[in-house]
C-alpha cells in the first residue's frame, strides 16, 4: 500500500461511486450539500432487509467524515426512528462501539461498508424482531 | 584485507529503475514514460524510443504512441538499435546497496552480477543450515549470527550480529568526554559531544577563510563580530551559483562533444597521453573517447550513405536523359508519318475534285427546268459535303 | 514500495525549475498528494485570482492521469461546484508522456479558454451561451470573492 489516497480524493470516488449506481442495491449515499467543498456531510439510506420488521421501510440516515476521514470512521446518525441495539433512542446516533466496522474501522472501508453493515446487523439473529416505533417518524 | 566473502548468491533484486548514475545522462536517453534512462529501450512505427516494460503498460491501457498519440500496436514495437541499448548499459551507476556503504560504481548492465555475486552489503542466506536469518555478506562467517547472547554489562539479550555495535549503546557502560573529561552513560556521549562547552571548534565561517578557533562556550562573542560571518550568506549564495554554473557548463560540454565533428585523431591521443592519470578524468574521458568512437561510426554510416545517394542520383539523370531522347524519336516518327497521311489526304481531295467536275459535266446536259437544275447543285452540295465526310472518316481509319 | 523515481524527479524539476504563475508543493507526510496554486491566466475573467488545488498522483500513475481538483470556488463552464476538472487530457486523452506540470498548463489554459461545448457545470455553460458577457462578469466577480490573493 504505497498510494495512500488523501481524503479527499478517496470521499469524490465513493460520491462517484454513489453517482453512477455502481454502489449495493440496497443501501445509497449522497452528498448532503453539493456546494460543499469539503464534503464533510453524507446522506444514506437503508433499505429495510427482507424476512424482517425492517422489510419495505426505509431508512434515511445522516453521516458526517470530518477531516481525519479515512484514517478515522464517519459518525453515523439515523433519521428515521429505528430499534435497534446500537442506535441510541434518544437521537438515533450509532454507537460506534457496538457496530464491529466502526469499533474495528480500517483505512479501506467506505461509507457504504457501514451502511451495508448496518442493514446485516438489522437483519440478524433477534434484532430483525424488535418492535419498532411506527413506519416514517424520525428524531 | 577484506573480510573472507560468502560465497553464496544474494537473492537481493535490483530495481533498475531506481538506480542512481553517476553523471546525470542525457535526455534524449531517458524514457519518456519512466524518466529513467531507457532499460531493454524498444523502437515504435513512428520513431520513439521506450522501455520496453514501460511501453507494454501503456499499450495495456490506450493503442497510441503516448508521444504522437498515433495508433500504435504491439506488433509495431520493435527491439531499438543496438547502439541506444549499448548507450544505456554503459551509463554508470552506483551500486543500489550505497546507503548500506558500499563505494561500487559499474557500468549498468554489470550492476546486477555485482549485487549477486560480489557485493559486500547485499544480504545473502545465514550459513547455518536450519536458520533462516539473513545478513550481509561481508558479515556471512563460519558461524550463524543470529544466535542470541546476552550483553555481560547491561544483560540485555541480542544477536550475535548486533553484539559488535553493542558496546555504543549499553546503558551500563560509560566513556568519558574527550573534552571536558567528565563521565557519560554510552548512550548519551554522541548527543553530549555535540554541545560539551569545552569542545574546541572553529569558527562557523571557518571554510570562508577565518582561522579563530575557540572552546564552544566562548564562541558565540567572536561570531557576533567575525566579518566572515557577516558575510556568510553572500559568500554561500556565491558558492552555490558557481556550483549551478559549474553544472551547467558540464552538462553543455558533453552535448557540446557530442555534436560537434570529432576533432583529429593524433592530437587527442597526444592530449591523452600528456595529462596526469586522474582516477575521475579517466573515467570522464573513457566516456568521451567511447562516444567519440560512436561519432566516428555514425559518421562513416553517414559518408556511405551520401556516396549511395550520390550514386542513385547519377543513375536517375542518366534514366531522364534516356528517355528524353526516346521521347523526341518517337515524335519525330509521328511527324514524319503525319506528313505522309496528309500527302495522302491532298491528293484524294484532288481525284475527288475531279470525279466531281466531271459528274457536273455530265449532268447539265441531262437536266430540264433551272428549279431542278438548283435542287440538283443543292443535292450535289450535300453530297460533295457527305463525301468529304466520309473522306475524312477514310483518313482517320 | 518506494516512490518511483519518476515523482521525484518530477517534483524536483517543479521545485527547481517552477512554471511561471503555478506552483506546487507536496505534503510532507504524503509526497504523492500536492498543493497547487494557479494564477488566472491575464486578459480573462480570472485574472488578478490565485485558485488553489489539490492534485494526487494515484497508484499506477504515470499510467493514469493525476486525479486534480479546484479547492477554490470557481464561476467555470468545466468546473463543477466540487471543483472537479473537465479536461480531455485528464481523462481518455491522458498519455504517460504528459507530466504533472503539463497537466497544470493545461489547465491554466483551460481557464484562459472556457468551452462550453462540453460542460460539466451545466448551469454555467448554458448562461456562458446565452449572455456570455454575463458570465464573464459573474466569473470576474467570483474571482474577486473567492480567490483574492
Amino acid at each position: 500500500m504505497s498510494a495512500k489516497v488523501p481524503r479527499n480524493f478517496r470521499l469524490l470516488e465513493e460520491l462517484e461511486k454513489g453517482e453512477k449506481g455502481q454502489g449495493s442495491d440496497a443501501c445509497s449515499l449522497g452528498l448532503d450539500d453539493d456546494n460543499d467543498i469539503m464534503m464533510s456531510d453524507w446522506n444514506g439510506t437503508i433499505l429495510g432487509p427482507p424476512h424482517s420488521v425492517h422489510e419495505n421501510r426505509i431508512y434515511s440516515l445522516k453521516l458526517r467524515c470530518d477531516e481525519h476521514y479515512p484514517d478515522v470512521p464517519p459518525t453515523v446518525r439515523f433519521v428515521s426512528r429505528i430499534n435497534l441495539p446500537c442506535v441510541d433512542p434518544d437521537n438515533g446516533k450509532v454507537d460506534p462501539t457496538k457496530l464491529q466496522c466502526l469499533g474495528n474501522w480500517k483505512r479501506e472501508y467506505t461509507m457504504e461498508t457501514v451502511l451495508v453493515e448496518l442493514r446485516r446487523f438489522m437483519a440478524s439473529g433477534n434484532n430483525k424482531k424488535l418492535p419498532q416505533p411506527p413506519e416514517g417518524t424520525t428524531y | 584485507m577484506a573480510p573472507p566473502r560468502s560465497t553464496r548468491s544474494s537473492l537481493q533484486s535490483v530495481d533498475l529503475r531506481a538506480l542512481d548514475y553517476l553523471t546525470s545522462p542525457s535526455a534524449n536517453l531517458l524514457c519518456p514514460i519512466c524518466h529513467s534512462p531507457l532499460i531493454t529501450p524498444v523502437q515504435t512505427q513512428c520513431l520513439h524510443t521506450f522501455c520496453s516494460a514501460c511501453i507494454s503498460l501503456s499499450l495495456e491501457r490506450s493503442l497510441t504512441c503516448p508521444v504522437d498519440r498515433k495508433p500504435l500496436n504491439h506488433d509495431d514495437v520493435t527491439p531499438a538499435p543496438i547502439m541506444i541499448a549499448n548507450l544505456v548499459n554503459d551509463l554508470v551507476v552506483l551500486c543500489p546497496n550505497r546507503e548500506k556503504g558500499c563505494p561500487t560504481t559499474c557500468a549498468r548492465w554489470l550492476v546486477e552480477s555485482h549485487v549477486r555475486e560480489d557485493c559486500g552489503y547485499a544480504t545473502v542466506k545465514c550459513v547455518k543450515d536450519g536458520c533462516d536469518g539473513m545478513v550481509e555478506r561481508r558479515e556471512a562467517e563460519e558461524e550463524c549470527v543470529h544466535e542470541e547472547v546476552e550483553c555481560a554489562f547491561c544483560q540485555g539479550v541480542m544477536r550475535k550480529l548486533d553484539l559488535e555495535s553493542h558496546p555504543k549503546e549499553c546503558p551500563k557502560l560509560s566513556s568519558d568526554c574527550p573534552y571536558c573529561s567528565e563521565s557519560f552513560p554510552n548512550p548519551e556521549l554522541a548527543d553530549h559531544k555535540l554541545v560539551c562547552p569545552a569542545e574546541v571548534i572553529d569558527c562557523a565561517a571557518s571554510h570562508f577563510g577565518c582561522t579563530y578557533s575557540s572552546r564552544r562556550s566562548e564562541l558565540d562573542q567572536h561570531l557576533s563580530g567575525c566579518h566572515f560571518v557577516a558575510l556568510t550568506p553572500i559568500l554561500q549564495l556565491h558558492t552555490e551559483r558557481i556550483e549551478t554554473l559549474e553544472l551547467e557548463n558540464k552538462a553543455i560540454r558533453q552535448k557540446l562533444d557530442l555534436l560537434l565533428p570529432p576533432r583529429p585523431l593524433p592530437s587527442q591521443s597526444s592530449a591523452g597521453a600528456s595529462s596526469d592519470p586522474n582516477d575521475a578524468n579517466s573515467a570522464g574521458r573513457d566516456m568521451t573517447s567511447e562516444m567519440q568512437d560512436y561519432t566516428y561510426h555514425l559518421y562513416s554510416e553517414y559518408e556511405q550513405l551520401r556516396s549511395d545517394f550520390e550514386r542513385l542520383n547519377v543513375q536517375i539523370r542518366e534514366l531522364d536523359v534516356k528517355q528524353d531522347m526516346a521521347r523526341i524519336n518517337e515524335g519525330l516518327r509521328y511527324n514524319d508519318e503525319m506528313t505522309g497521311v496528309r500527302a495522302a489526304i491532298n491528293g484524294l481531295r484532288m481525284q475527288l475534285h475531279w470525279l466531281l467536275a466531271s459528274r457536273r459535266e455530265t449532268g447539265t446536259g441531262g437536266a430540264g427546268a433551272g428549279g431542278a437544275r438548283s435542287v440538283a447543285g443543292s443535292s450535289v452540295s450535300g453530297d460533295a459535303r457527305r463525301m468529304s465526310d466520309s473522306a475524312r472518316q477514310v483518313v482517320k481509319l | 514500495m518506494a516512490l518511483p523515481k519518476r515523482i521525484i524527479k518530477e517534483t524536483e524539476r517543479l521545485v527547481a525549475e517552477p512554471v511561471p504563475g503555478i506552483q506546487a508543493v507536496p505534503h510532507d507526510d504524503n509526497l504523492r498528494y500536492f498543493d497547487v496554486s494557479i494564477h488566472g491566466p491575464t486578459q480573462s475573467p480570472y485574472e488578478g485570482g490565485v485558485f488553489k488545488l489539490e492534485l494526487f498522483l494515484p497508484e499506477d500513475y504515470p499510467m493514469t492521469p493525476p486525479k486534480i481538483r479546484f479547492l477554490t470556488k470557481i464561476y467555470h463552464p468545466n468546473i463543477d461546484r466540487l471543483g472537479r476538472i473537465c479536461l480531455d487530457v485528464l481523462k481518455a486523452n491522458w498519455s504517460p508522456a504528459l507530466q504533472i506540470r503539463t497537466i497544470l498548463l493545461s489547465i491554466q489554459a483551460l481557464l484562459g479558454a472556457p468551452n462550453p461545448d462540453d460542460p460539466l457545470a451545466n448551469d454555467v455553460a448554458q448562461r456562458w451561451k446565452e449572455d456570455e458577457p454575463g458570465a464573464i462578469a459573474t466569473a470576474r466577480e467570483w474571482t474577486q470573492t473567492h480567490a483574492a490573493p
